[in-house]
């Protein structure tokens, strides 16, 4: 096995892709560990962890949210905040976020936030006299609202390992998503009156009235999808669907979106969607390799043996899954860390939509945090703030956020209260 | 590690709760008295329905719980089980596999594909029917509820007793269930205790429609690499978890009164009325699921 | 060798122009038979039965050609992506090395596509699943396990293509990447 994992190193070191280096040192530990004649399996177990009805909706919510991008619904969200909460001290920095929570309601990843807000709304900040570092922090830390507000990529990814419902993920989401958002409020709140951050003057304000107009076909997208999931007349799958024709109709009204940015977004599409499935194929190598030489089982022991009980045991798998979320690719973390430790934290008696709440809270906190953050990465690529200079400013949102994941481990239901009261989500 | 003899779980291992695993458990306890080293893999540790089948058609896995579509897929003639009104009992269904010779002209199609087809094994009582709206009391109040299918052959029944149906994943069923995309489901008794469900499923029919059951597939190369004494310790073993399995449908009849204590009202059918319910069914022989030879061979193997 | 590596350039480049549109049709596949789905519950009441299983196989092409789609385009998220920019002899090292964990994963899946573990290729993934039907599609599953195999084929080919570039010098010298390719979602 150690030359496995020198093997592994020498992958990874070499610039392999993640999924290619997982593949390759599963491959080779079947070998080595003279299980090499489960690999005649391998085609079928590849094909069985794809062929997954709740992956469906993953595709279809990228495509929503790739042609949201380029459909000009962002602007229209932008006004909407700005026509709500412009007039505030540091009235920019709270657009943003609330942006960013209206935003969430529609696109199920925090890249794809993070890209479209650094565009807009980071040019208009700093001309108002934010600074440039300033207004890209607020526009990282922001954009994880994303994927705890569903619909969530993240999240039906979970509910796929896990045979969770993601419907019951899915109203799980909001309430944290909206205490995130509040707690970033009341810290961009605080560094406005610190900082002396302007207000948007009266005569740049966008006039409420036609405002709101415009933006409902914007603010529409949110209510379809989430009132589709929530009362039942659609699956996620399905609101996936409406939601890319959804966008593609509010693309058209808003900039009269080409055929050539639908293709393009559709190419996008595939090859995003691609990069997550060749990683669940090599994790599912791996993971027919772990139940072989009764992995799970082994971690369970320990477990047992440290004496963590539930609450250690919880505390453990938050540590775990924050740094997780700060060096691998979110899918990575997910597909490698889920199945290996979630069944204990069940057998511990932890409830599995509050487990998937939690742990895709963490991996968020990951996509702000160095050194490999995904969103930071996005603001600094395209605001030209330095990344560590970035990831600095970013701390103060990151500890509070860290704050409101404590709030939410500690407190299972600000989770669990919206889909317990539709039902979902209760008994064994 | 080749030695042992893997056995993939379909339950978690509950002696009391779980019909298949009353079956594996005291296969794999034979086994193991016996001298021939076996060991439980829990559910899903080794995969899916799909890949362990994969793995027992390989060889990789000796043996593997399944539901009766997984060799369904390979050849028909295993749906003659799900046929509905058409086995009495469990007495019947056994009788029909082994003294009629069915569940050898069942392994005559999947030994080729190196699957072997060892028991078929009870999960709880016979299918009944579930929904959140009324009391089924006849075919005639099944009409204006949409129930949740798993398959066509399912739609065509829902509708041939006047009733609708809908395909949902069972991930989705409480959801479904809840916000009326489906009103119902055909299962049998202890299904929405086990899940959940009994908060919105309020009435259930015990209409008694099928058996509920599934099936122990075994590797046909390792069973027939094995000696014939250990072939024999095998076949031992499972005519001892069938046994089991049998005995233990038999300290199931408290499930109805756990049902109404969950507060769920059971309608239990007179006979006038399970008559009119077999009598709907009958377009179910009609589907092309099987074919009208093949409903026959099951009719003949009854021995009636 | 040089015009053998631009044509087996050429080669991967064709292929994976059409992979790209498979990809794109398979989601478009997708978006449609969900989108029906809806409609047909609502708007005709009557559920088809077909359109979950179809979806789902679109979505089993679509992820399958795209993963190979992103294997090409060099998108596919890594830790090191500036190790891909070294050129020279250390780089040449550097890429078989990278080639050695794309192959040692992909020869496996493509063997055993074909062949089982005695070399038989009746028995083999693919042969195994011509004897199996879809569940409501009635054709037989051959015909979505394949993108599994025809996937890595593709990605082993377009590994040659850029091996055999990078060997010939015509790899074209990429600026560094300034910070590791962004995470998926
Ligand atoms: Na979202
Ligand atoms: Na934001």
């Amino acid at each position: 096995m150690v030359w496995v994992g020198l093997a592994a190193a020498a992958f990874l070191a070499s610039g392999l892709a993640i999924a290619y280096v997982i593949g390759g040192a599963a491959v080779l530990a079947f070998i080595v560990t003279d299980n090499s004649r489960y690999l005649a399996i391998l085609p079928q177990q590849i094909f069985s962890k794809i062929d997954v009805f709740a992956l469906m909706a993953m595709p279809l919510f990228i495509l929503a949210g790739e042609l949201m991008n380029r459909g000009g619904i962002t602007g229209a969200l932008i006004n909407l905040s700005m026509a709500l909460v412009g007039r505030v001290r540091g009235g920019l920095g709270h657009v943003n976020i609330l942006t960013s929570v209206f935003f969430a309601g529609i696109s199920g990843s925090a890249v794809a936030d993070a890209a479209a807000l650094s565009n807009t709304l980071v040019p208009e900040m700093t001309r108002r006299g934010y600074s440039l570092t300033y207004a890209s922090a607020v526009t990282a830390a922001s954009s994880i609202i994303g994927p705890i507000v569903p619909p969530s990529i993240i999240l039906i990814f979970y509910g796929a390992l896990m045979g969770t419902s993601v419907t019951a993920l899915f109203l799980a989401g909001i309430i944290p998503g909206l205490v995130l958002a509040a707690a970033l409020l009341v810290v961009n709140g605080a560094f406005a009156v610190r900082q002396n951050h302007p207000r948007v003057e009266k005569e740049d304000m966008p006039p409420i009235l036609p405002t709101l107009i415009h933006s409902l076909p914007a603010m529409s997208l949110p209510i379809i999808i989430l009132g589709g999931i929530v009362f039942g007349w659609m699956t996620p799958t399905e609101a996936a669907a409406v939601a890319v024709f959804a966008a593609l109709g509010a693309g058209w009204f808003y900039a009269g979106i080409s055929g050539g940015e639908v293709l393009e977004a559709l190419r996008r599409t595939a090859i995003l969607s691609g990069s997550i499935f060749i990683i669940i194929c090599a994790v599912s190598a791996l993971g027919h390799l772990g139940a072989l030489e009764r992995v799970p089982e082994a971690i369970s022991d320990m477990v047992a043996r440290l004496g963590l009980g539930p609450a250690g045991y919880m505390l453990a798998m938050n540590v775990i899954f924050l740094l997780a979320g700060m060096v691998l690719d979110i899918p990575v973390a997910l597909a490698l860390l889920v199945p290996l430790l979630a069944p204990v934290a069940l057998a511990q008696g932890a409830d599995p939509v509050h487990l998937g709440i939690v742990l895709c809270f963490n991996l968020c906190i990951g996509l702000v945090s160095p050194p490999m953050g995904g969103c930071l990465l996005v603001v600094s690529t395209v605001t030209g703030v330095s990344y560590w200079k970035l990831a600095r400013a970013v701390l103060p949102f990151v500890l509070t956020q860290i704050a409101v994941l404590a709030l939410l481990v500690k407190l299972p239901g600000l989770s669990l209260w919206l889909p317990h009261a539709f039902g979902l989500g209760i008994g064994p | 590690a080749s030695a042992q003899i893997k056995i993939a779980l379909d339950s978690p291992p509950d002696l009391n709760g779980s019909g298949t695993y009353v079956w594996a458990h005291t296969f794999s306890s034979y086994l193991n008295e016996h001298g021939m080293a076996s060991e439980e893999f829990q559910r899903g540790a080794l995969g899916g329905d799909d890949e362990l089948f994969d793995q027992v058609s390989q060889g990789l896995l000796e043996v593997s719980m399944s539901p009766l579509n997984i060799v369904g897929s390979i050849d028909k003639l295993i749906y003659g089980l799900r046929l509905p009104y058409f086995f009495a009992d469990m007495e019947e269904v056994d009788r029909a596999l082994n003294a009629g010779g069915m569940l050898a002209r069942i392994n005559a199609a999947t030994a080729p594909e190196g699957v072997r087809v060892i028991a078929v094994n009870t999960v709880g009582q016979a299918t009944g029917i579930f929904n959140t709206k009324k009391p089924v009391n006849s075919v005639a109040d099944m009409a204006g509820l949409r129930m949740r299918a798993l398959d066509e052959s399912q739609i065509e029944l829902y509708e041939a007793w006047g009733a609708a149906g809908t395909i949902v994943s069972w991930a989705e069923v409480p959801n479904a269930l809840q916000t009326g995309v489906a009103d119902g489901y055909m299962n049998p008794a202890f299904v929405p205790l086990l899940f959940g469900h009994t908060d919105f499923l309020k009435h259930f029919t015990d209409a008694r429609v099928a058996p509920s059951l599934r099936i122990t597939i075994v590797s046909e190369d390792w069973y027939q690499g094995l000696s014939d004494a250990d072939r024999a310790t095998v076949d031992a073993a499972a005519a001892a978890a069938t046994a089991a399995n049998r005995a233990w449908l038999g300290t199931q009849d408290a499930v109805l009164g756990k049902l109404e204590e969950a507060g769920v009202a059971v309608v239990k059918l007179d006979q006038a009325a399970r008559n009119e319910f077999r009598a709907a069914s009958a377009p179910a022989y009609e589907s092309g699921l099987l074919s009208q030879d093949q409903i026959a061979a099951w009719e003949a193997a009854k021995g009636n | 060798m040089k015009p053998m590596a631009r044509i087996l350039d050429r080669l991967s480049a064709t292929l994976n122009s059409i992979a790209l549109w498979g990809a794109v049709l398979a989601v478009l596949a997708m978006v449609f038979a969900a989108g029906w789905q809806v409609l047909a519950r609502y708007v005709l009441n009557a559920p088809p039965i077909w359109t979950e299983e179809l979806a789902r196989r679109a979505m089993v092409w679509a992820g399958m050609l795209g993963a190979s789609c992103a294997f090409r385009a060099a998108s596919d998220p890594t830790l090191f992506p500036n190790m891909q920019t070294i050129r020279g002899t250390p780089g040449m090292a550097l890429a078989l090395i990278r080639a050695a964990g794309v192959i040692a994963f992909a020869a496996p899946v493509i063997w055993y596509s074909l062949f089982n573990a005695r070399m038989d290729m009746a028995r083999g993934f693919l042969g195994r699943s011509l004897g199996r039907q879809a569940e409501m599609l009635d054709i037989p599953m051959i015909w979505f396990t394949g993108a599994v195999p025809l996937a890595f084929a593709l990605i082993l080919i377009h590994l040659a293509a850029r091996l055999m570039m990078q060997a010939t010098g015509q790899l074209p010298v990429s600026r560094p990447v300034s910070q590791p390719s962004p995470k998926t979602p």
